[in-house]
């Protein structure tokens, strides 16, 4: 049983798979996901907790991806970006998909410092 | 609840609550009359409406803050309020003050009140959100005054806390900062750039540091997380607030005839603004991840964490959204500020305010929790109104970026009153989230008479 928290297994790199998916939205998308990429494979045999949150970590990057790059470009394809309401509708659609992503983001994070496990809701890959 | 005193907190949250229901009813007001123009004129005219709707929230707020403190600093400090009796005698004065400006505002013409109350001695009027009568200003400082008077002496003899110093040095802030209230100088621009040190560094500011210190003391008593590990989130928190809150206020220096630079200063420093956000909901999620202990308080919890969540979003996010210069050359007046008005306003600080009537008003009604029932309407109350907010919210947004276009981006831009009839749909669906957000409120109300063995971890 470990004494703190700190010591749980997994916790460092759970905490920094959570930060790498924040940082993809945040300050350094892409080479924040190459990153998690990198993680994902170099770190197939760590505890549980930290696979945890890398597999999570990596699959909601790339749902976000798709979530924010792909359906975007189709909606200003659909709608043309000379008809005001492609915008009325991409806007406000995009703020709250990043908001809400980043939001699911620090959730993982709060619980990736707590030692405790996460799974993404909607856009999860079912923990084992 | 620890120290009678305590209880002195129990009528500022009854007075904010009445002013908040005032709040509400005179937005409602206000949102019918951006579709039916002509709804209750005379009695009410659009400018009455909207001068109590954004007056009763300052007030109501500020009553919150002034209850908060006076339940937090007797706990934080250990002692007894220095004077009970001049915190009873300062709220009757201060909602006689608020009552009797809001009926000056409903029966007599503007320039009428400012003619009774000697304006032309001391000019302070006819500034946005700065509307009150000078003499009803004077007042909100000699309240202010005597309120920080009592809580100095009281922290002057009892512990000191991170969390008691914080809240201290917000609410000394916003006493200070209300002084400019009564600089107007004849130049307009000088005059905005001083307006601003009122409303942008209280809301963006100083009432951040109450913010926090609110939230820290609640977020110890319902999760049990070590006061250490907490007091370092909230230095964190009031450190990021601080440095990029003061030189943030350059966003509203864009366009008011200040020298250039603020352009690039007021974006840089307010584009960082969401950070104290973010670390607060991380923060709030972090010491309930880590709990030691079921506060049988479920709600109080649910508040505590739904304001972390929407004052980011809604503060940080919505504020994000137009704060650049480029961006805000085409924002800014329209729309999208309402949108990030209302759900910053909503996240932030009435959400702070409920969160600690939540937590503290069953234990100074002598009982730890609310009955299980009462809180779950509570919860329906909160789940309503939240909702609704990120709707209005929503809605305004598009109808913001429907009037940038229409007024400012289009080849033939339209005037700002046919941009208005262009956006009546959303101002309906506006009115609708705002008449689901008062059956929210009436919920919430109702929540504090209902029955019920109390709630049990």
């Amino acid at each position: 049983m470990p004494l703190t928290v700190d010591d749980i297994p997994g916790r460092r790199l759970a905490v920094a798979a959570e930060t790498l998916f924040l940082a993809n939205l945040l300050v350094a998308p892409g080479i924040a996901f190459l990153a998690l990429l990198w993680m994902r494979r170099h770190y197939a045999d760590a505890p549980a907790l930290a696979r945890c949150h890398i597999d999570q970590a990596f699959f909601a990057g790339l749902w976000s991806g798709v979530l924010l790059l792909v359906v975007t470009a189709v909606l200003l394809m659909l709608g043309g970006v000379t008809w005001i309401w492609t915008w009325v509708i991409v806007i406000p659609y995009f703020i709250c998909m990043h908001a809400s992503l980043i939001l699911l983001g620090v959730l993982g994070l709060a619980r990736a410092q707590a030692g405790r496990p996460y799974t993404f809701p909607l856009i999860r890959p079912r923990r084992g | 609840m620890k120290y009678q005193s305590q209880s002195v907190a129990k009528i500022y949250f009854i007075g904010a609550m009445v002013l908040f229901a005032a709040q509400i009813l005179f937005g409602l007001i206000m949102g019918l009359q951006y579709v039916i123009g002509d709804f209750l004129f005379p009695l009410i005219p659009f400018n009455v409406a909207r001068m109590v709707h954004t007056n009763t929230l300052i007030v109501w707020l500020l009553m919150g803050f002034m209850g908060s403190a006076y339940y937090l600093v007797p706990e934080e400090t250990e002692t007894e309020l220095y004077s009970p009796k001049l915190a009873i005698a300062m709220f009757w004065i201060f909602l006689l003050a608020a009552g009797l400006t809001v009926v000056g505002y409903l029966l007599v013409p503007y320039a009428t009140l400012a003619k009774m109350t000697g304006n032309e001695l001391l000019p302070t009027m006819g500034r946005e959100f700065l509307e009150q009568p000078t003499i009803t200003k004077i007042g909100i400082v000699v309240v202010a005054l005597a309120f920080l008077f009592n809580l100095t002496m009281t922290v002057l003899k009892g512990r000191k806390t991170a969390i008691t110093l914080v809240l201290m040095l917000g609410l000394w802030g916003l006493a200070i900062f209300f002084l400019f209230s009564f600089y107007n100088p004849d130049n307009i621009v000088r005059d905005k750039f001083f307006w601003w040190w009122v409303v942008h560094l209280w809301v963006e500011g100083v009432w951040e540091l109450i913010l926090g210190a609110i939230l820290a003391f609640v977020l110890i008593k319902v999760t049990g997380v070590d006061r250490e590990v907490i007091e370092k989130w909230l230095y964190v928190i009031i450190t990021l607030t601080l440095v990029t809150g003061i030189i943030g206020t350059g966003h509203h220096y864009f366009w008011i005839g200040t020298p250039e630079y603020w352009q690039w200063w007021g974006s840089i420093f307010s584009a960082l603004e969401p950070i104290p956000f973010f670390a607060m909901t991380l923060f709030a999620f972090n010491m309930v991840n880590r709990r030691r202990r079921e506060h049988p308080n479920k709600v109080a919890t649910l508040w505590a964490l739904g304001t972390g969540v929407m004052s980011f979003l809604g503060a940080g996010v919505w504020g994000f959204l137009h704060t650049l210069s480029p961006v805000n050359f085409y924002t800014h007046g329209t729309q999208i500020t309402a949108a990030h008005g209302h759900m910053a306003f909503y996240g932030a600080y009435v959400m702070v305010v409920l969160t600690m009537i939540s937590y503290s008003m069953p234990l100074m009604r002598n009982r730890v929790a609310n009955s299980n029932f009462a809180q779950v309407v509570e919860m329906w109350g909160f789940w309503l109104m939240t909702v609704s907010m990120v709707f209005i919210t929503l809605f305004l947004t598009a109808a913001g970026i429907l009037q940038v276009w229409l007024q400012r981006v289009a080849a033939t831009p339209m005037s700002f009153m046919d941009t208005q009839l262009q956006l009546s749909l959303f101002y309906w669906l506006r009115e609708v989230s705002g008449v689901i957000f008062l059956i929210g409120l009436v919920a919430y109300l109702w929540s504090f008479f209902c029955k019920g063995e109390a709630a049990r971890a």
